[in-house]
Order: C-alpha cells, then structure tokens, then sequence
C-alpha cells in the first residue's frame, strides 16, 4: 500500500495576486525623533557611541543623530490608536497577525506560522532628533514554494523611510514567510 | 561612580583594508530574556507573544522564546559600524534569519572582507558578516557594503 503524495494547495489564490503591488498611504510617525527614544534605542543595541548624544562627537553629522536602522522602528502607536493587544486577545485570533503594515491589505493565507525571513538595507542618512519619519509600503512580490516542511508563502514588502520633507534615509526590503 | 567607556570607533581608512581580512569576533551574550524586552521597548512593539511567552512559542511551533531577527540584525550592524570605523558610511545591509537565537545563547558576531574596491572614484569595502551560536550554528548569514574615505582626504 502506497501512500498518495497530494500537491499542497495552491495558496497564491486571485485574491492573493490581486493585492501584489498594492501600496499603503504614507504614514507618519506620531511626533519626531526624540532624544529619549534615540537613548533606549541604542542602548537596546549596546551600542555608546557618543555620536547619538554628544554634538562635538557628531558634528561630523551635522548634530546627534539615531542608530542608522531607527527610522524602521519609528513608526509608534498613534495615541488615539486602539490598544494592538486588544486584538490579540479576539476569540477567533489565531496568534498570527496579517496585518504586515499599517495601510496594506491582509494577506489571506491560512498558515499558522509568521517568521521573519530577514532584510536587505539601502541606507542613506542618519535621522536626527527633531526630523519627522514618514513610510512608504508596498507589496512587492507574494509567492509560494514548496519545501520538505510544506508550503511556504513569501511575502515581499518594500518600506521607503523618509524625513516629512522628501529626504531619503533607509530602503528596506523585508521578506516575511509564512508557513 | 562607575562609568561605561562610550567612545567613536576607531579611525580607519579604505588603505587599512584588504580582502580576506577577518574582524575581531564580537561577543553578545549569554542573551537574556531582558535583551528582548529592552528591544521590544526601544520599539514600542509588544505584538509577538512569542517574543516573550514561552507558552504561545511553544504552541506555535518554536523550541521556546526566540529574540527579535531585527535585534540581532541591528547588533551586527552596529559590529559593522565598529570594525570599519568612524569614517565608514554603511550602504547597503543584508541579513538573513536562517535560526534562532534563544535566552541563555551566545552571539558570535564575525566579519570578513570579501573585496575592496574603487568604483565611480569612491571607495568601498563589501564584507560577508554572520552571527554564530555557541553549538557553531550559524543564525544570522549577511553581508554589507561601506563607503570608506582614502586616507589623507
């Protein structure tokens, strides 16, 4: 007796390819950079390079400037935004958050497993305390591949991070899989 | 009172490069849960249970709590910043999350030159960087590009 091997289901459905490509409105970080966010930020990192809070350090800078990866964190919960952990607590939640970026559609997919895959950085400048961060995100790709494990989904999202005003400072390609 | 050295990285120059050039290991660790909570509060991120709910990681399918690939990415970053110096102005960054790093596990954080070169009359450095385990697994394979002034310029 043989066991039939079955095709995993084709889970890049129209409504899957429809969203690829798909862009969120800009969004803007709830207030500018602050020197008391730029502090716990590096040292999270272990980093006490003095460029981040001593301007003769930095002056090679123009000033005190964030860690060159912040402006990927920067993005904070509004404070009119509902409680994000509210929704984690759904009796239908099943631990997995769709939702890649604020403004891009869900990706429906029923896989139960979210991993980072990891990311690739263009990076232009240093924000400094007082710029303002704004993103711009976008699917890039979406599309399946069928490992050992079972499938997975790749989803590709592109985020431009840049200060309010149009200068570039970090572009990031994040790949998630989901499995 | 005690106080922590806090100092800019050395200063280097495109000259004091050349392929094949193995950076000093950096050691992280061993990581603690408190790494990832203090990540996850630089952040403002609480989303992922598993980051610091054994239970929920478990139900999900992982060996335990696992820390943030975006931590452990910003960490060699910031090596790659060290061990090119002052003057370097990182490019382009690449990492990929191939495992996991947990509490209690060590992070060897290793770079290597793999080319210098001029192009466009600027000068560059591109280095293969990686995190390792303290079992010799590789975590965290990347590579990253910096632009590095000559000396005396």
């Amino acid at each position: 007796m043989s066991a039939e091997v079955s095709e995993p289901p084709d889970y890049i459905t129209p409504a899957v390819r429809a969203i690829i490509g798909a862009e969120a409105p800009p969004i803007e970080a709830p207030h500018a950079v602050e020197a008391s966010e730029v502090r716990r930020f590096h040292q999270a990192l272990m980093d006490a390079s003095p460029r981040f809070w001593d301007p003769e350090a930095a002056a090679r800078y123009g000033g005190p400037v964030a860690p060159i990866g912040f402006p990927v964190h920067a993005m904070r919960r509004m404070e009119d935004a509902p409680d994000p952990l509210d929704a984690l607590q759904a009796g239908d939640h099943d631990g997995v958050d769709r939702r890649l970026r604020p403004g891009l559609p869900e990706v429906q997919v029923p896989l139960q497993r979210l991993v980072n895959g990891g990311y690739a950085y263009e990076l232009f400048r240093y924000a400094h305390p007082g710029e303002r961060i704004r993103l711009r995100s976008r699917y890039v790709d979406i599309y399946q591949r069928n490992g050992r494990t079972g499938p997975m989904i790749f989803v590709v999202i592109e985020d431009t991070y840049e200060t309010v005003r149009g200068e570039p400072l970090l572009r990031s390609t994040n790949t998630i899989i989901l499995r | 009172m005690l106080k922590v050295e806090t100092r800019e990285p050395e200063e280097r120059f495109f000259e004091d490069f050349f392929e094949g050039q193995e950076f000093p290991t950096v050691t992280k660790g061993p990581m603690m849960v408190g790494d990832q909570v203090r990540w996850a509060g630089a952040c403002d991120n609480y989303e992922s249970e598993f980051h610091h709910d054994e239970y929920v990681a478990k139900a999900q399918g992982l060996p335990g709590i696992i820390l943030s690939g975006p931590l452990m990415a910003s960490l060699l970053m910031t090596a790659v910043i060290q061990w090119t110096g002052r003057h370097g102005r990182l490019v382009r960054f690449f990492d990929q999350n191939r495992g996991s790093t947990m509490p209690r596990d060590l992070a060897y954080l290793k770079g290597r030159v793999k080319r210098a070169f001029e192009e466009g009359g600027k000068t560059f450095v591109e280095l293969d960087c990686s995190i390792t385990n303290q079992r010799g697994e590789v975590t965290t394979p990347g590579s990253a590009l910096v632009e590095l002034p000559r000396r005396g310029r």
